[in-house]
């Protein structure tokens, strides 16, 4: 939309001025930014458009509003399917923007890299660099400020307050000069805060001293007790600072105090600034160079090793990477598409209506009408219908958006970074912009060059004669074929979808899990000398945690599992016995094999059962003998009982796991036969909510033999209802326990799944508008169809009719013809949607092809019938005397 | 002869003359706004100037790199010798009506 020459310097004018105007209110700041965007955008189309705005003056503008407000329906089916389309290709464009795009928003941000470490035999970064660190540190070059990270989860421990597991980012001081963030009060840190001598400093967010320590204004040396250290406050950053991912205090480097053997010590982050006068080639040639030397010489860790240098960004989220190009490239030629196919459908319709205005046209064109007029005067109809529709559907991707943001944000929380937000950007609205313009030309321009050709004369003479010049060639046909033939294909799939969508998005949790409460519990490994000490701890504190909380009066029952009740992993199983599956059941395979049943599997307390009251149906418990290495004795839930064993006994039965589906390995080998001890009621029984409908509740449980660091969710049944009421108290248990005992995604049920379900709700909103807007689009091109074919034939019915024909058998030869077409779309849809589903192992429309497809081809013959009875109507009411009068 | 100039276009070749070092569209739409004490659309401002660089009337170009703005440069402009004839031709033909309604200018009326 913008002339490439201008557009870096429109958006940073505007980005300069919103910071300006954010001093006094943000609210009123942004109002202006995008109403000086729409305006950029809209004179600048004008000014494109200069040519044709001689032709086009304010009475067009009139005229185009009234001629839109005159034909209704198809305002509103062409609005509507524009809309959807626009919507879906602005959102889609926004997430591909804030993904691929992302520069950090510090000066020069697109300057900080980071330097990674990638072993080109396992195909993977490696982040063991704290050996390597201090000597790139050393040589380097090209690079000013390089710093390292690495990001940790701390209590904040304050008298008197429940603690708060905040997240801490242990970090160069370079990582506040390469960013040049200013702090709001005190300093940021110090090189010489990094000597092991140094006195404990630490920094922190505007939010975490506003919310958490209550805005002390004398909060600079105070103390700060995070785990069981005690640092004191030298300052306190804006609360946009985040770097380097979204952490909310900031201490010194340490890591480094100690020296660490190549390819050992904790996982860490490193990054630097390009110097002034490098390009990231030179960056990248340099680093190559210093692999290429520790190489050599450290032919046990680094020799299939090399550094790589990526923008900071990049490093976070890969979607931007060269690699990755062929996708991102494919997602922005659908937007495209997408929004040509609904044009081209909008366009057939205003094809049709201009059709019928053919007479108007050609007597204004005989008045002295040139045809630059008249198809300006189409296509200022068809930009104000544009207009309106890309309005609405970035109202539509807007709000879309905001519940995606808010999802992302609430189940990523602190993992997702700070850089990352979904939201309509001011580049988006002016490709939004030129994307109208686009459709308002296929929609405007075409039909009315069309309808202004060469036959214009001849179309005045036939006029008088009372019918249309225009005719609907072979190009019609194919749109109405291809029209249909997408509907059929596209409705099945969308409406299958809208429904799962609409079932997970408002699914009611479990009744008797409404009593828990649920955390992940982790420990502050920080100074362990090893990971079996760590494990060890772990354990011991989970005991005494559980200890402490049985002697908790609200306490009702506690518990632990792998997973969260419903978040099971997803395996693939063979039954002994049972026929495997004819097709994969699903697509999404980690691990071995996908030709097997869906299960889904954990690993829980043997205790977990009597905690959530979940009824033994047959067999026995689980006990901690069964936990021990070796043993195989499961529990299975009723639906698997009944899904592979009909009505007959269980008990005793065997299956083996073939493939992996979900994340965790932990829960059970592959391809070891375990066989079934005991039968549980289902629970969580809520199919919706486990995703993969009866399949979900198929659930296997093994054993724990104890809670693992990393893999302990707490389930904790809390008297008196409410439990989220019981977080606070949680917390403080567990602080006093071991101040290094973590809580995180400490909530219910329900609070887990809201945001959740909002984004499954939105999905189906949009999936539902989608198919309306095929639906309606398909009926109103087969309307326009009947209707122009009724109008085009008047003379000729007249006619028939006079010389004595049944109207009826007329009508019917007529419409025919039109039901040929819509049969033959409809033949093309299904065998579309037959190998799309067939393609996506019946994923798409969840095995119901069977039913979905005819089904389907029944309706839009339905919608068919529907569009075409007013045309019908119609034509049976042309009288034999009137249809000749003109002859 | 030339295509005549507009109100607009000589209030933004005026308002470039009227301003000191580096002239930029930000500038350009606060001088006009103290000046004649009407809001200006910055995108007005944006195209004139284009068109005025397309008519040769303005000459731009980016400045060097500022510290203050994040390393970023802006695109500056001046006004060439055929602006200021253009200016003067507009300004003379002004004249040229007004003259004989001296009573009217005065606001005597």
């Amino acid at each position: 939309m913008l002339p490439p020459d201008v557009r870096r310097d429109v958006l940073e004018y505007l980005d300069d001025q919103l910071e300006t105007r954010a001093v006094a209110g943000s609210a009123r700041a942004r109002l202006w930014y995008w109403s000086q965007a729409f305006s950029f955008a809209a004179r600048f189309s004008g000014e494109r458009l200069r040519g044709l705005r001689h032709a086009v003056s304010s009475t067009d503008a009139k005229l185009a509003l009234r001629m839109l407000l005159r034909s209704p329906g198809l305002t509103m089916v062409g609005t509507l399917g524009m809309a959807v389309g626009i919507a879906i290709a602005a959102g889609m464009l926004s997430m591909l923007s804030a993904m691929t795009g992302p520069v950090l928003p510090f000066e020069e941000g697109d300057r900080i890299v980071v330097i990674e470490h990638y072993d080109t035999r396992q195909r993977q970064g490696l982040s063991q660099l704290a050996y390597d660190f201090p000597r790139w540190k050393a040589s380097a070059r090209s690079v000013t400020d390089m710093g390292a990270y690495r990001r940790l989860q701390r209590n904040l421990i304050e008298k008197g307050r429940t603690p708060e597991t905040l997240r801490v980012a242990e970090m160069s001081a370079a990582g506040f000069r390469v960013t040049r963030a200013a702090p709001l009060l005190g300093r940021t840190l110090r090189d010489e805060d990094e000597l092991a001598s140094a006195p404990r400093v630490a920094v922190i967010g505007e939010a975490v001293w506003r919310r958490t320590l209550g805005g002390d204004p004398d909060i600079l040396g105070r103390p700060l007790q995070l785990g069981d250290t005690s640092y004191t406050v030298v300052g306190v950053m804006p609360a946009s600072f985040e770097f380097p991912i979204r952490d909310q205090v900031w201490i010194p480097w340490s890591v480094n105090q100690v020296p660490h053997q190549p390819g050992e010590g904790p996982a860490i982050g490193v990054f630097a600034k390009i110097a002034p006068g490098f390009a990231i080639d030179t960056v990248r040639a340099e680093f190559a160079a210093l692999g290429a030397q520790s190489s050599r010489a450290l032919s046990d860790t680094h020799a299939h090793v090399e550094p790589r240098v990526v923008p900071f960004t990049q490093s976070y989220m890969d979607v931007g990477s060269p690699d990755n190009a062929p996708v991102v490239n494919a997602i922005r030629v659908f937007v495209v598409l997408l929004l040509a196919v609904v044009s081209i459908n909008v366009a057939s319709l205003v094809y049709a209506r201009t059709a019928r205005r053919q007479n108007e046209i050609a007597l204004r064109t005989a008045l002295g009408a040139g045809r630059g007029r008249i198809v300006a005067q189409l296509f200022m109809e068809a930009l104000a219908l544009a207009g309106c529709a890309a309005a609405i559907g970035l109202l539509i991707a807007w709000f879309g958006l905001r519940i995606l943001d808010e999802g992302f944000q609430a189940s990523m929380g602190g993992q997702l970074a700070f850089w990352i937000r979904f939201g309509l950007s001011s580049q988006v609205v002016f490709y939004t912009a030129a994307l109208a313009l686009m459709a308002a030309a296929i929609v405007g321009v075409v039909p009315a060059l069309k309808a202004t050709g060469r036959h214009v004369q001849s179309t005045l003479k036939t006029a008088s004669a009372g019918g249309g010049g225009m005719r609907l060639g072979r190009v019609w046909t194919g749109l109405i074929v291809a029209q249909v033939a997408f509907a059929v294909a596209l409705l099945p799939i969308a409406i299958y979808n809208a429904g799962e969508a609409t079932v997970y998005g408002t699914a009611k949790p479990d009744e008797d899990g409404a009593e828990f409460l649920m955390a992940d519990l982790l420990l502050d490994a920080t100074g362990m000398p090893s990971d079996a000490e760590v494990e060890r701890r772990f354990v011991s504190r989970h005991a005494e945690l559980m200890r402490a909380l049985e002697r908790e009066p609200r306490v009702a029952a506690a518990t632990f599992s792998l997973t969260n009740p419903g978040g099971e992993s997803l395996m693939f199983i063979e039954v002994e016995g049972v026929a495997p599956p004819l097709e994969p059941p699903s697509s999404v395979v980690l691990e071995g094999s996908s030709m097997g049943h869906l299960a889904k599997a954990t690993r829980v307390d043997p205790g977990y059962f009597d905690a959530y009251r979940i009824d033994q149906l047959a067999g026995r418990r689980l006990t901690a003998a069964d936990a021990v290495p070796g043993a195989s004795a499961v529990i299975v839930s009723r639906t698997f009982a009944e899904r592979f064993f009909a009505s007959g006994n269980p008990l005793g039965r065997r299956f083996r796991y073939v493939g992996r589906g979900g994340m965790n390995p932990d829960i059970a080998a592959l391809n070891r036969w375990y066989e079934i001890a005991g039968v549980v009621s289902d629970f969580p029984n809520i199919p919706a909510l486990t995703m993969n409908g009866p399949h979900g509740i198929t659930y296997v449980y093994h054993a724990a033999a104890r809670p693992a660091m990393g893999a302990t969710v707490l389930s904790i049944r809390v008297r008196g209802g409410a439990p989220e009421t019981f977080a606070d108290r949680l917390r403080e248990v567990a602080s006093a326990v071991d101040p290094g005992l973590q809580l995180q995604d400490v909530g219910t049920f329900g609070q887990g799944l809201a945001a959740d379900q909002a984004m499954w709700r939105l999905l189906a909103g949009l999936l539902a508008g989608l198919a309306l807007a095929v639906v309606s689009l398909s009926g109103a091109g087969i309307y326009a169809m009947m209707s122009f074919t009724v109008s085009q034939r008047r003379r000729e019915i007249g006619i028939r009719a006079a010389l004595g024909a049944d109207s009826r058998r007329i009508l019917t030869g007529i419409f025919t013809r039109a039901f040929v077409q819509v049969a033959i779309g409809a033949a093309v849809g299904i065998a579309v949607a037959f190998l799309l589903d067939r393609a996506t192992q019946g994923e798409v429309m969840g095995g119901h092809r069977a039913v979905a497809l005819p089904a389907v081809a029944l309706f839009m013959t339905v919608v068919g019938v529907a569009a075409a009875y007013g045309p019908a109507r119609q034509g049976l009411r042309i009288h034999p005397t009137e249809a000749l009068r003109s002859e | 002869m030339r295509e005549a100039l507009g109100e607009f276009e000589q209030l933004v070749l005026l308002a470039i003359l009227q301003l000191d070092g580096d002239v930029y569209a930000a500038r350009i739409v606060e001088e006009i706004e103290r000046r004649t004490g009407r809001s200006t659309a910055p995108a007005a401002v944006y195209i004139t100037l284009r068109r005025l660089e397309e008519k040769g009337l303005v000459e731009s170009w980016m400045s060097e790199p500022a510290q203050a703005r994040g390393g970023k440069s802006r695109r500056c402009v001046k006004v060439t010798k055929a602006g200021v004839k253009g200016l003067r031709a507009a300004r003379e033909a002004n004249d040229r009506m007004w003259k004989g309604l001296e009573l009217l200018r005065k606001g005597s009326r």
